[in-house]
């Protein structure tokens, strides 16, 4: 009888601790985030990813009443920072920008020490369209001036874009693929030489990043936009939808955590960037910058990247023939 | 072995072309891109292929040549190369040690470890020129300029 | 239209008490991460820019470019006095400048070199007050072409700077060339010599091997040598003399408007400029000899160069947007951050704004060389600390300029690897600048060449019939020639001093 009481006491100790413990764990989880937490740029200060985290970080701030630390892993066109996220603690105290279609395109590429589905988007929040713009001086007035020269002589019209295998030079390929003609692409190494050459003349016609393009509004013509939608900027350049080519290409930024983060976790940190990219505030001044705001969820995010991996794929599969 | 200069050309010559040839086949292994005039590993195999030459050249032309006076390589005495491993040693433990407690302790064991085995200071000279690096590293690297420098498990500073 | 009013106006705005004081404070730190090794400008203006929010556009962007081109100022400084560049565009510097440390005359070359910074700096501000948008179109003119072309000039210097032996010269670039090739190929994204290791496919930057080659490297030399104090000199100079100043103003002149024209174009950073200025000044020299053993006119040349450069890259940053380099990268975000677009539309919705901060460009070049002349008798002071104590400070300062580059660790065993590389180069004869100068040019060098090969698709006769290509193409043989007749001259020279001597 002794024993049996002994016995009770003691699982009952046990089964309060648990339960503390437990509950303990339960409120941990509700009081994230109860330390720093560090947001990853995977690109330069200063460039476009990093003035997104800077803007976003005093409202982060205010909305998750912890301090939000902006840190760089910058190498590899993001590389390095996308592997150093999926190696990361699932803890979401580590955050990390990312650029679709860059961790889509990469891993497709080669190994690159992560997967696209081991990124965990949270939310996107920012989108760059693509757009195809020559200098005002230039004859072609308007796309299908352009492609009928390209028809005319293949190979010798240039565009300009950023990197090989990235989307200037996939936007470029769909095009040549969906009106049957030839282009030269030809590749920089970032968005800065790019401009410097097309505004010097050097190449014929650049996809362009929307918000490096409306920098320029008053010396180029775009011919076409590469979104669903006309472009804000330039609400006289039709897209390439209304010229017949079902081309949508754009740089979608977001934020993502590791593979394996909590469920209450995630949910917290995407209503607090779904708050912010929902300011109108903040969509005024993204737009004012040549950038579409977006606002979409994790569930919608994951669905979005699924989609744009099986379109990449078909893509990646005629360039490697 | 490489005691005077006509011998370390040589070796050094054949270790470049050696390097030549690693890199030359390194890069035959280099990923197509996608699209372009030329294959991403041209610029490497050229500078392979250079090396091999270059190195081959030297190795070759010192090997060729009248083996007369040449002078010695001022490679260090006994002691010297004591003093050159112990550095060695003392930057790599700086560099382990800055991963593990972070920047300012390590540092603070460092920098009088390394006037003691280096020269004859005091601990009172050495300890305080710690001191000093370290203040210096927290108001002008962590509090001025803000970077964030690891700081291992002293979270505090 | 008048630039003369637009810059009076301006001065009235940059010399308010406000704008006054973020001038300073941009000065002090740009002296500051210039002066700490491995620290530069893009950290320091990246880690201001948050900070920048709470200030008004103008004095923000004043502080930030005042960061910049003090940077330049402060970069001489451990070159010139331990031999330690603190970023690429001061090796030239270190080449001669520690010589003259080692003959007591350390302090005459700081002081030379902020004199030079600030005339050639303030040559540059001239130039991007009243030629800025005449010359603006130079700065487009610039194809892949054109940079190949630039680029190859620039690897022909390494004739001069290989000093006697010019074929351990070019071995030395070659290596410079392949360490640059490792990493994601910059225009196809491709992995190459990385041997499947993440971390080398972000390639290795510039910084650490800098860092390794000359820092860690000189530290090794002075610990084996059991070093104790770096100056065997007994006499001391403190100051340049009139003469000092006299000697070098001709170099410090034509190094300005080298400077200020290469800075026009964008992606030749100051780095490139710096090397072109030392080998002009030492064709332009009246006594070549003195290169590579401390020639202050070749300090003046280097310093006033990279300044000039600074102050040109201002140009396509304010006609088109386009930033020269990464710091000026960081600054054009910071530009953007208050909702500002620089380019032509900036300039004329706001030029009040623009001419404030090319008053303040001025104004901040005074006070930093108010700042710096006084300085050099305490920084040259620097040589007389005993080695051990020096040497100890130098390693933490250097190594965590180095990891603050890319919060990498990863950094630091490669700054000490190449600081083996280098001690073993120096050992053997190998000269180091020329390594350097590939690794600086190398990526350019690659994605210019393919580009223009694309453009042409496939026929090198591009580069021969764009006509600012062909003249870069005809100096670059000029160049060659000229380098090697030269040293011929040089070494027939020196076997005579030999003679003499013995």
């Amino acid at each position: 009888m002794k024993r049996m009481t002994q016995r009770l006491v003691f699982f009952l100790i046990v089964g309060v601790t648990f339960s503390l413990a437990l509950g303990g764990y339960a409120a941990a989880q509700d009081k994230y985030p109860s330390k720093p937490i560090t947001y990853l740029v995977t690109f330069n200060p200063g460039g476009q990813s990093d003035r997104e985290a800077r803007r976003q970080q005093p409202l982060l701030e205010k909305i998750l009443g912890q301090k939000i630390l902006v840190d760089y892993k910058v190498g590899g066109g993001g590389a390095l920072g996308w592997s150093e996220l999926v190696r990361s603690k699932p803890d979401g105290y580590l955050i990390c920008g990312i650029n679709i279609p860059h961790i889509i395109l990469q891993p497709m590429q080669q190994e690159t020490g992560y997967k696209t589905e081991q990124i965990v988007p949270v939310a996107l929040f920012q989108r760059t369209p693509l757009a195809l713009a020559v200098l005002k001086d230039s004859p072609y007035k308007n796309l299908k001036e352009l492609v009928e020269a390209a028809k005319a002589k293949p190979g010798e019209i240039s565009i300009g874009g950023s990197g090989t295998f990235s989307g200037h030079h996939i936007a470029t390929l769909r095009l040549q693929k969906l009106a049957g003609v030839k282009f030269n692409y030809v590749p920089f190494t970032g968005a800065a030489p790019q401009m410097t050459a097309f505004l010097g003349g050097h190449v014929n016609a650049i996809f362009g990043n929307s918000d490096d393009l409306v920098k320029h509004a008053d010396t180029i013509r775009v011919l076409g936009t590469a979104d669903e939608t006309r472009f804000f900027g330039f609400p006289d350049a039709p897209t390439f939808k209304e010229g017949g080519y079902d081309l949508v290409e754009a740089i979608d930024r977001g934020i993502a955590v590791p593979p394996n983060t909590p469920e209450p976790v995630l949910k917290k940190l995407e209503a607090a960037f779904l708050q912010i990219a929902k300011d109108p505030e903040i969509q005024g001044q993204m737009k004012k910058e040549g950038f579409v705001p977006l606002a979409m969820g994790h569930a919608e995010s994951k669905a979005h990247i699924a989609k744009m991996t099986e379109i990449y794929r078909e893509i990646a599969k005629d360039i490697k023939k | 072995m490489v005691a005077n200069r006509r011998s370390a050309d040589i070796a050094s010559g054949v270790f470049l072309a050696l390097l030549g040839v690693v890199v030359f086949a390194a890069s035959t292994t280099i990923d197509e891109g996608a699209g372009g005039q030329l294959h991403p590993r041209t610029f490497p195999m050229i500078l392979g292929a250079m090396l091999v030459l270059g190195g081959g050249a030297l190795a070759v032309r010192t090997a060729l040549s009248r083996p007369g006076s040449a002078k010695a390589v001022p490679w260090p005495d006994r002691n010297g190369a004591r003093l050159l491993f112990i550095a060695l040693a003392g930057l790599c433990g700086y560099v382990l040690l800055s991963q593990l407690l972070g920047f300012l302790v390590s540092s603070f064991l460092f920098v009088p470890w390394f006037i003691r085995t280096f020269g004859r200071y005091g601990h009172f000279l050495a300890w305080s020129c710690a001191v000093g690096v370290v203040l210096f590293l927290y108001v002008v690297f962590i509090r001025l300029l803000q970077l964030s420098l690891p700081t291992g498990p002293f979270p505090f500073f | 239209m008048d630039a003369w009013s637009f810059l009076l106006d301006g001065f009235a705005a940059a010399i308010r008490p406000y704008n006054l004081l973020f001038a300073l404070i941009g000065c002090i730190a740009g002296t500051l991460v210039g002066v700490l090794p491995g620290l530069g400008p893009t950290a320091a203006i990246a880690m201001l820019l948050p900070l920048t929010t709470l200030l008004d556009p103008a004095p923000a962007i004043i502080m930030m470019a005042a960061i910049y081109y003090g940077a330049m100022y402060g970069g001489s400084t451990t070159s010139i006095l331990v031999n330690i560049p603190g970023e690429a565009s001061s090796v030239p510097t270190a080449m001669e400048g520690y010589q003259l440390t080692l003959q007591g005359r350390g302090g005459p070359a700081l002081g030379i070199s902020a004199i030079a910074s600030f005339v050639a700096g303030t040559l540059g501000v001239v130039g991007l007050t009243f030629f800025a948008p005449t010359l603006a179109r130079a700065a487009l003119a610039f194809g892949p072409p054109e940079y190949f072309a630039l680029t190859l000039l620039g690897i022909s210097l390494v004739i001069s700077l290989s000093g006697r032996s010019i074929g351990k010269g070019l071995l030395s670039a070659l290596l410079g060339l392949l360490t640059a090739m490792i990493g994601l190929d910059p225009l196809s994204g491709v992995a190459r010599l990385t041997f499947g290791s993440y971390q080398l496919m972000a390639g290795i930057d510039f910084v650490p091997i800098i860092m390794g080659l000359f820092a860690v490297s000189e530290i090794l030399t002075n610990v084996e040598a059991k070093a104790d104090l770096l100056l065997r000199e007994k006499k001391i100079e403190w100051l340049p003399s009139w003469r000092d100043i006299k000697e070098t103003w001709g170099a410090t002149i034509r190094s300005g408007f080298l400077g200020f024209f290469f800075g026009l174009i964008p992606g030749c950073s100051p780095a490139v400029t710096s090397f072109m200025a030392y080998d002009m000044e030492k064709r332009f020299s009246k006594h070549p000899e003195r290169f590579g053993k401390g020639a202050m006119d070749a300090v003046a040349a280097v310093e006033g160069s990279n300044n000039a450069t600074a102050s040109g890259g201002f140009v396509p940053l304010f006609a088109f947007g386009i930033p020269s380099g990464p710091a000026l990268a960081v600054l054009l975000g910071g530009f953007i951050m208050f909702g500002l677009q620089p380019g032509p539309r900036l300039m004329q919705e706001q030029p009040q704004l623009l001419w404030t901060i090319i008053a303040s460009m001025y104004i901040g070049n005074v006070i930093l060389l108010i700042l710096n002349l006084p300085l050099v008798g305490l920084w040259a002071r620097m040589a007389l600390v005993p080695f051990p104590i020096l040497g100890s400070m130098i390693t933490v300062f250097t190594l965590i300029g180095a990891y603050s580059l890319r919060y990498s660790f990863f950094d630091l065993w490669m700054a000490l690897l190449f600081g083996g590389v280098g001690y073993l180069m120096r050992k053997l004869e190998f000269p180091v600048a020329p390594m350097v100068l590939a690794v600086v040019l190398a990526s350019m060098m690659e994605t210019s060449f393919m580009q223009s090969i694309t453009m042409s698709r496939g026929s090198l006769v591009i580069f021969f019939t764009r006509p600012i290509s062909a003249v870069f193409m005809a100096l670059t043989l000029l160049s060659v020639v000229t380098g090697i007749l030269l040293l011929r001259k040089a070494r027939s020279k020196n076997i005579e001093l030999e003679e003499s001597d013995a």
